[in-house]
C-alpha cells in the first residue's frame, strides 16, 4: 500500500504542473480554433476543438506568429498547465495553420498586416553582392534542395567559402532554428549573403515559411537574404521579406554566382577577336597598298617623262654650244692671252678644217 | 585567404584581358605592338581558362541547430 501524501492546494498544482511538464514536453496538438480573442492587447485566448473535445489555449500576443481566425485548423506546440484557479490549459509556444485553405487564409491576413508595416517594401531591399565569396546557408544538410544548390554552385563557380547551419526546414521546431541561424550569421559577420534553402513540399511542409517571427527575422537581417524555398509557384511570407526571392534552391545558386563556363568561353572569344582584328588590319593595309600602287607607278612614269624632256632640252643647248659647230659656221678660234695680241706676236688660229700660225700685223682697241 | 586571392586574381585577369581587347579596337592600336600584345593576351586567356576550371568550393557545416532541443 502506497503511503498517503498530503498537499496544500498550491503544492498540488505545482506537483501537477511538474508532472505535466515532465510527461508532455514539446507536444504538438492539432485541432480547430474557436473562441479566438485578444485581451488587453497582450494575451491571446482560444479553444482548440475536435468533435466534442475542447482544450483552452493561451499565449502572449507577441508570440503569435500566424494570423488566426475561428474555424482554422492548426497544429500547436504547447505545454499543458494547471492554473492556480484550477483550470487546465495549454500554454502555446508556436502555431502552424494546417490545410491549404487555412494556410492561404492565414497567409493573406498576415501578409496584409506585415505589408502595412513596410516589411515587404521594395525600397528597403538590399542588393545581393555581385560576386560573393562567403555564403551562409540555412538549410537541412540532408535536404535535396540543399544538395541541388551545392551541385549547381560547384558547376557554376569556385573558390567560395560556404558556411552551412543545419536546421530543420519543416515543422514547428524549424522556425526557431532558422531564426537562430539568421541571428548567428548576423552576429558573426562572416558571410556576405545568407541563403535559406528548402526543396519542394506540400503546403503544410512549407507553412513555417509563413511564420510571422521568421518573416520579421528575415526582414531584419543586416546581411542580404536570398530565399530558395519550394518551387516557382510557392510564394511565402519569407520570400516576400527576403531581399531576393529565388524560385528554387538551384535558382538561388544561379542568382548568387556567375557561370564559369561562359567566362571560359569569353576568354577564348577575346583571343579570336584580337586575332580577327590583326588580320583585318593587315588586310586593310594590303588593300590600301593595292589602291596606292597604280598612283605610285603613274607618278614614277610622270617623273621619268619630265626628266627625259629636260634631258633633251639640255642636250640641245649643249649641242648648240659645241665649238666645232661654231667653226663649221665659218668662225675661227684665236688661241692666246690678250697680251699676246700685240703687233709682231705670233698666234695660233683654228678654223673648221685648218690650223694656222699667224703674226699680228696691226692691233687696236675695238670697244 | 588564398581562395579569395585566387578569385580576385581571376577577376583581375579577366579585366586585364578585356582591356587588351579594347586596345586592339582603340586608336592606340599599332601593328608594331600588336604581336607582343597578342602574345600577352593569349597567355592571359589560357591562365583564365585554367584557373576557372581548377577552382573548387569549400563547404563547411559550422553549426547544427537541430541538435539543440
Amino acid at each position: 500500500m502506497s503511503p498517503e501524501i498530503n498537499f496544500s492546494v498550491s503544492q498540488f498544482i505545482a506537483v501537477c504542473n511538474q508532472a505535466l511538464e515532465y510527461g508532455f514536453t514539446g507536444i504538438n496538438i492539432e485541432g480547430e480554433v474557436s473562441s479566438f480573442k485578444i485581451n488587453q492587447g497582450k494575451w491571446v485566448f482560444f479553444d482548440l476543438k475536435e468533435g466534442d473535445s475542447t482544450v483552452n489555449c493561451f499565449l502572449p500576443l507577441r508570440q503569435l506568429s500566424v494570423a488566426l481566425q475561428d474555424g482554422m485548423t492548426v497544429r500547436v506546440k504547447a505545454t499543458p498547465r494547471l492554473t492556480r484557479w484550477g483550470r487546465f490549459s495549454l500554454t502555446v509556444q508556436q502555431i502552424l495553420p494546417l490545410g491549404e485553405g487555412n494556410i492561404k487564409k492565414s497567409f493573406e491576413l498576415l501578409k496584409r498586416k506585415l505589408s502595412a508595416e513596410g516589411l515587404f517594401d521594395p525600397t528597403k531591399k538590399q542588393p545581393l553582392p555581385a560576386n560573393p565569396t562567403k555564403i551562409g546557408i540555412i538549410s537541412s544538410t540532408a535536404a535535396a534542395g540543399y544538395l541541388d544548390f551545392l551541385k549547381i554552385i560547384d558547376n557554376r563557380w569556385g573558390g567560395l567559402n560556404i558556411s552551412t547551419i543545419n536546421t530543420q526546414v519543416q515543422g514547428l521546431a524549424a522556425i526557431e532554428q532558422i531564426i537562430r541561424a539568421l541571428k548567428y550569421f548576423n552576429q558573426h559577420h562572416q558571410v556576405e549573403v545568407i541563403a535559406i534553402l528548402r526543396g519542394g513540399g506540400s503546403a503544410d511542409d512549407l507553412a513555417i515559411f509563413n511564420d510571422e517571427q521568421l518573416t520579421r527575422a528575415i526582414a531584419a537581417s543586416h546581411i542580404p537574404v536570398i530565399t530558395g524555398i519550394g518551387h516557382e509557384v510557392d510564394e511565402s511570407l519569407a520570400d516576400l521579406a527576403a531581399d531576393v526571392r529565388a524560385s528554387t534552391p538551384s535558382n538561388a545558386a544561379e542568382l548568387l554566382t556567375p557561370d564559369r563556363r561562359p567566362a571560359i568561353h569569353e576568354a577564348k572569344i577575346a583571343i579570336l577577336r584580337i586575332h580577327d582584328r590583326i588580320l583585318d588590319e593587315i588586310s586593310r593595309r594590303e588593300s590600301d597598298l593595292k589602291i596606292q600602287l597604280p598612283n605610285i607607278r603613274r607618278t614614277i612614269l610622270q617623273r621619268l617623262e619630265s626628266f627625259s624632256e629636260h634631258l633633251a632640252a639640255t642636250s640641245k643647248v649643249l649641242v648648240s654650244l659645241n665649238p666645232e659647230n661654231v667653226l663649221q659656221r665659218g668662225y675661227a678660234i684665236i688661241a692666246g692671252h690678250t697680251a699676246d695680241f700685240d703687233v709682231g706676236n705670233v698666234v695660233k688660229i683654228t678654223t673648221f678644217n685648218q690650223q694656222l700660225t699667224a703674226e699680228v700685223k696691226h692691233a687696236e682697241k675695238r670697244i | 585567404m588564398p581562395k579569395n586571392e585566387s578569385k580576385k586574381s581571376i577577376e583581375a585577369k579577366i579585366k586585364s584581358l578585356d582591356q587588351s581587347v579594347e586596345w586592339f579596337y582603340s586608336e592606340n592600336f599599332s601593328l608594331d605592338q600588336a604581336l607582343q600584345k597578342y602574345q600577352d593576351a593569349n597567355q592571359l586567356a589560357q591562365e583564365i581558362q585554367q584557373d576557372l576550371s581548377a577552382l573548387k568550393n569549400q563547404v563547411e557545416v559550422i553549426a547544427d541547430f537541430t541538435q539543440s532541443e
